[in-house]
């Protein structure tokens, strides 16, 4: 593999993260809410997608891969939305016990899905239009990782655009920024907080759909992607999405290149910068401390 | 101050009296009851007397074992230094994790030991070469350290001692003028500057004490099982702790280390009936969570001082009336 096509990869693997960390990043600049279960509803949201694919169908055809990603998506999001109903609105504030009760969530996650699935690896049929691999600008990558990089762009285009142009982005700027003062002026600070965690559960989801494309799902991979998702949202800034967005995109070139150079310590190396970035600004690269209340 | 230090100690002679003389598999969990206690009394000093709330210390625990494994392993270095270098090593990481994390606070500062105490759960995990990885290290004795540690029942004698100088060290640390500066971390770290204390200083001093203590339970439960693997420093043993110092009373020493005691008891119970201790602990996560976080023994005190007060003032009322009656 050429240089050049390793770094694709590693932008490919930043925009899977990005997916991961976007709606981590937006809720905690929201509410000041962390939620470390959100690794959890990126496996959930693999194997459910597995499972309707099983389901819908006989062989792996565009359609049924689709109706299956489509499954996950809202299931995973509306799980989302019921955890933040359940759960995290009686922790607003106390971030110990948010942190705690959505680990707990992680570890109820991952049983259940032992239980059901019985801790194997699975993989997601890859649907005809992204099997193959494509060549463009002289490199050669599986389709799937072309797809990864394109939708991240995607994502991270129409997010800015919804913040910067939609009554919706306009409210959740003005929540990011002060959420007592957008509340004094009517902004429904709950509810916009409750569909936005609903869509970032989806998102989380659907990049679990992906990376059994790309890979494979597993419960225990459920810490080592949320691991990578808090870096990324601690080192963007947390509740900067673009930071985020620049983040994953380093996290993941460097993740390569630590599988290009030490291949034995690859999943090691990705934390000696972001640690020592954040060892000396803690608020991230982009962040403006954001006061947790 | 001082009788409630002795009942406690009779309390836990009888206990290792009982443990020395019952069936080996109750001696196997009174000897995990106080590995755990050591754990919980560790952390209990960064989390309930520094207000530090750190989510990486399963990384201090496991780089004891890993030290004191590597070291008998891997080199021809006496039985008893072992133990000395897994302590150091805990020291270390204490301190390098509080430097690390010298300019963060709140959900930063906890977010930021959580991703160091990640990484070096990583690091043992890639690094296969020399720590097995996955596998984990199991080709050590106990008797390699000290012959004497042979027998099960020596073990947990020596547990026990552990456990006694551990809280009796700490508890001298936090009666003293060092351990007031660390309760003024905690309240107000400005104020601990302005009357000429080094908040900085005194983060790492109390990381240090703290990994060298959880380090220790690290060594022992190396030592007790005979295998170190990366398991010891997961998310989920640090989150553990954590739990454990919330449902005992942080601030306390003794609370933290009972709650290390139900804890293994449930978890020794739940597992014999069951294969879903996982479920069964998320589930105590968010229930501890959402009854008390910051404390259940604090939030079960406060109900019952509560009650007590309501019904004083109840009964003065019906006096009070009384007298208008008459």
């Amino acid at each position: 593999m050429s240089f050049i096509e390793q770094l694709l990869v590693g932008l490919s693997f930043g925009a899977l993260l990005y997916l991961i960390a976007a709606g981590l990043t937006l809720n905690f600049g929201l509410m000041g809410a962390v939620n470390l279960a959100h690794g959890s509803l990126f496996v959930l949201g693999g194997y459910i997608a597995v499972d309707a694919a099983t389901l819908l169908s006989g062989g792996p055809t565009n359609t049924t891969v689709l109706g299956a990603t489509v499954v996950a998506v809202v299931v995973v999001g509306l799980v989302g939305v019921a955890l933040d109903a359940l759960l995290l609105k009686r922790l607003r504030g106390e971030f110990l016990a948010q942190v705690v009760a959505t680990i707990g969530v992680a570890l109820i996650i991952r049983d259940l899905l032992i239980t059901r699935y019985g801790g194997v690896p699975l993989t997601m049929p890859h649907p005809p239009f992204l099997s193959g691999s494509l060549t463009l600008f002289g490199a050669s990558l599986p389709k799937v990782r072309w797809f990864l990089i394109a939708l991240g762009v995607v994502v991270a285009i129409a997010t800015e655009v919804v913040l910067a142009r939609t009554t919706i982005g306009l409210q959740i700027r003005a929540a990011v920024d002060d959420r007592d003062m957008a509340r004094a002026f009517g902004v429904p600070v709950d509810r916009l907080f409750r569909w936005s965690f609903g869509v970032g559960a989806s998102l989380a989801a659907f990049a679990g759909v992906l990376a059994g494309f790309v890979s494979h799902v597993e419960p225990n991979n459920d810490f080592a992607i949320l691991i990578l998702a808090l870096a990324i949202v601690i080192l963007g800034g947390m509740g900067s999405i673009r930071g985020a967005a620049v983040a994953a995109v380093l996290v993941g070139v460097i993740n390569q290149l630590g599988i290009r150079w030490l291949p034995e310590l690859a999943d090691f190396v990705l934390f000696i910068p972001v640690i020592a970035i954040l060892a000396l600004r803690p608020s991230g690269l982009f962040g403006t401390r954001v006061t947790v209340r | 101050m001082r009788g409630r230090i002795s009942l406690w100690l009779v309390g836990l002679s009888f206990l290792l009296l009982l443990g020395v003389f019952l069936p080996s598999f109750y001696r196997f969990v009174l000897t995990r009851v106080l590995i755990l206690g050591v754990f919980a009394m560790g952390y209990d000093l960064v989390k309930g007397y520094g207000g530090l709330v750190s989510l990486g210390h399963a990384a201090l625990f496991g780089i004891g074992g890993y030290g004191l494994a590597l070291s008998i392993t891997d080199s021809g270095v006496a039985g008893w230094v072992t133990v000395l270098i897994g302590i150091a090593a805990g020291l270390l990481l204490g301190a390098t994790m509080a430097l690390l994390t010298m300019r963060s606070t709140g959900i930063y500062f906890l977010l930021l030991t959580l991703v160091i105490g990640e990484a070096i759960f990583t690091l043992a995990n890639a690094s296969v070469s020399v720590t097995g990885g996955e596998t984990g290290i199991s080709r050590f004795n106990r008797d390699a350290v000290w012959t004497g540690l042979a027998s099960d029942r020596a073990f947990l004698v020596a547990c026990a001692i552990c456990a006694i100088v551990v809280y009796l060290v700490l508890r001298v640390m936090v009666g003293s003028p060092w351990g007031l500066g660390l309760r003024g971390l905690r309240d107000s770290p400005a104020r601990l500057e302005a009357l000429g204390w080094s908040p900085g200083a005194m983060r790492i001093q109390v990381f240090a004490i703290s990994g060298a203590v959880s380090a220790m339970a690290g060594i022992m439960t190396a030592l007790h099982v005979g295998f170190i693997g990366p398991g010891s420093l997961s998310l989920v043993n640090s989150a553990n702790v954590a739990v454990i110092a919330v449902l005992g009373g942080p601030g306390t020493l003794v609370g933290p280390a009972v709650a290390a005691g139900l804890f293994v008891v449930a978890n020794e119970v739940i597992s014999s009936y069951t294969t879903h201790w996982l479920l069964v602990e998320g589930a105590a996560y968010i229930v501890v969570m959402l009854v008390a976080p910051n404390g259940v023994v604090w939030a079960v005190r406060r109900r019952l001082r509560d009650r007590t007060e309501r019904r004083a003032a109840q009964r003065t009322k019906v006096t009070a009336l009384q007298g208008v009656g008459r």
